[in-house]
């Protein structure tokens, strides 16, 4: 605690007489982090619309027109039976005209003599069905049961928005491990710069009889600093930048509370990390 | 207080620096190194105050051997010990309390322990108006001299300076001399190397006369 205490009186000495330097390491840090972050938001946006979509997606099972009610019954049992099937709603050929009018206005059904709309069974699918080939192993498998006449879906983008946000995350990871050697290496970097700068001063206060730990611990808490205000700052502008965006283009969502902590705790430990490696590199005590 | 007991130094394979140097310094002594350049003053001074190793021969200061010690263990035992330099080695970003106050704060002194501890330096030395200038600001016997306050913050077992008036006028000199003889007199031990023999040559302090790595003769 001592030492910590010490630790930022030196960092206020330091800042004082560099400042410079330290908004300049806070800025790089912050830009480094920004990319970071718009990365990790865009691939939370992504997923965060493919579940949308999974939960929202549904297939209709039509049915023959000259069906029993034996081979219905049959059919039910078997949509019910499906581990990829959480709901099954029956729509007679009635239900469906009215929605038709419903949705349409009665013009569009006034010159029909009859109802030329199948019945059909609303199937509400597992999030699960969307993994590997289970999407079209389950349409495939609909069409061989007895009274189907045909099935209907929309030509699914979950699949394209699945590989897409595979990619992003894929691509998140690696920038963010690229931003996060990034980030240590500028923060070492402006670390191993004040090093050099305070060689002298190192060698005096050795000479004085200060620890490793003494000398170092500024320096420590210094890159972790920056980092944290490096992470925070760009926190602060994607926060904006998503408002404006949710205003103007698209609502998309931001990082919660937990997201946003790790995301500038991350950006500490970088700093910290950074600073320590710098130290171990270049101060010889 | 300070034993010095058959020290070897060298670097690589030439002849030694330091070739079997034994000397004491007792409780409260000041003494002289003396001795032309390369003679092997600094290098002693370097290994009393652990800046180096000796190749044989042990230091001990107060009970502590110096010379069966731990890596870990040279921060503390720096403690126990002042040093001052011919080129005062002071922080620049430091102001004159500031350097004073870095040997407390390392120490471990409390905020409180250290204002007053700086205050009492400065006066010692004679700088309390100085106490906020810059090392910059100051001049070269008023830099030694917060040198010397520094070194003598933790109230040391012995007092090292090497070449302390190296940098200075004759005045300044023996204003220095003058303020580390009243520094002795308070009961601090001091070992002092200089080359310049006719600066010290009234002073009523043992000499020790140091040529080629061997001390030649020592004077009361």
């Amino acid at each position: 605690m001592r030492n910590f205490i010490i630790a930022l009186r030196e960092i206020r000495r330091a800042m004082f007489h560099q400042f410079g330097t330290f908004i300049g390491s806070v800025l790089t840090v912050f830009l480094a982090t920004l990319v970071a972050g718009s990365f990790a938001q865009i691939t939370k946006n992504t997923g965060i619309a493919l579940d949308r979509l999974k939960e929202e997606a549904s297939i209709e099972v039509y049915l023959k027109s000259d069906i029993d009610s034996l081979t219905q019954n049959r059919l039910q049992n078997n949509l019910v039976a499906n581990r990829f099937v959480t709901n099954i709603l029956f729509v007679s050929k009635d239900r469906a005209l009215f929605r038709l009018r419903e949705t349409f206005g009665q013009q569009m059904v006034a010159g029909l003599k009859t109802n030329p709309l199948p019945a059909s069974y609303e199937v509400t699918l597992e999030t699960e069905v969307y993994e590997g080939d289970n999407f079209q192993a389950l349409i495939d498998s609909l069409y061989k049961i007895a009274g189907v006449e045909d099935v209907g879906y929309v030509p699914s983008a979950i699949p394209k928005l699945k590989l897409i946000f595979k990619i992003l995350t894929f691509l998140g990871l690696v920038m963010g491990l690229l931003v996060m050697v990034a980030t240590g290496f500028i923060i070492g970097n402006a670390i191993h710069v004040k090093i050099a700068e305070r060689r002298n001063t190192f060698y005096i206060m050795r000479l004085v009889g200060a620890s490793s730990g003494f000398i170092r611990a500024p320096y420590l808490v210094t890159g972790t600093i920056i980092g944290l205000l490096g992470g925070a700052l760009s926190i602060a502008v994607l926060k904006l930048a998503t408002v404006f965006i949710a205003r103007f283009m698209v609502p998309i969502s931001f990082f919660d509370a937990v997201e946003i902590a790790c995301f500038i705790a991350a950006s500490g430990l970088i700093g910290f990390s950074g600073s320590h490696l710098a130290l171990k590199k270049y101060l010889e005590i | 207080m300070l034993v010095i007991k058959n020290i070897v130094k060298g670097y690589g394979p030439d002849e030694p620096i330091l070739k079997d140097v034994s000397f004491e310094l007792t409780k409260g002594e000041m003494a002289f190194l003396v001795g032309p350049s390369g003679a092997g003053k600094s290098t002693l001074l370097k290994l009393i105050y652990l800046e180096e190793k000796p190749d044989a021969g042990e230091i001990i200061v107060g009970y502590q051997n110096f010379t069966r010690i731990k890596r870990k263990q040279v921060p503390r035992l720096r403690r126990q010990l002042g040093v001052i330099f011919q080129d005062f080695k002071l922080i620049a970003e430091r102001t004159a309390s500031e350097n004073i106050a870095l040997a407390l704060e390392i120490a471990g002194k409390s905020k409180r322990e250290i204002t007053v501890r700086v205050n009492e330096l400065l006066r010692l030395v004679g700088l309390a108006h100085r106490k906020n200038n810059y090392p910059h600001q100051l001049s070269g016997g008023e830099c030694q001299r917060v040198a010397i306050a520094r070194a003598l913050a933790n109230e040391p077992l012995v007092l090292l300076a090497d070449e302390p008036t190296g940098n200075l006028d004759y005045d300044n000199s023996q204003a220095l001399l003058k303020l580390m003889q009243e520094i002795n007199i308070r009961g601090c031990s001091i070992l002092m190397a200089t080359h310049n023999i006719h600066l010290i040559a009234d002073i009523p302090r043992r000499k020790i006369y140091l040529e080629k790595g061997q001390i030649r003769e020592q004077t009361a």
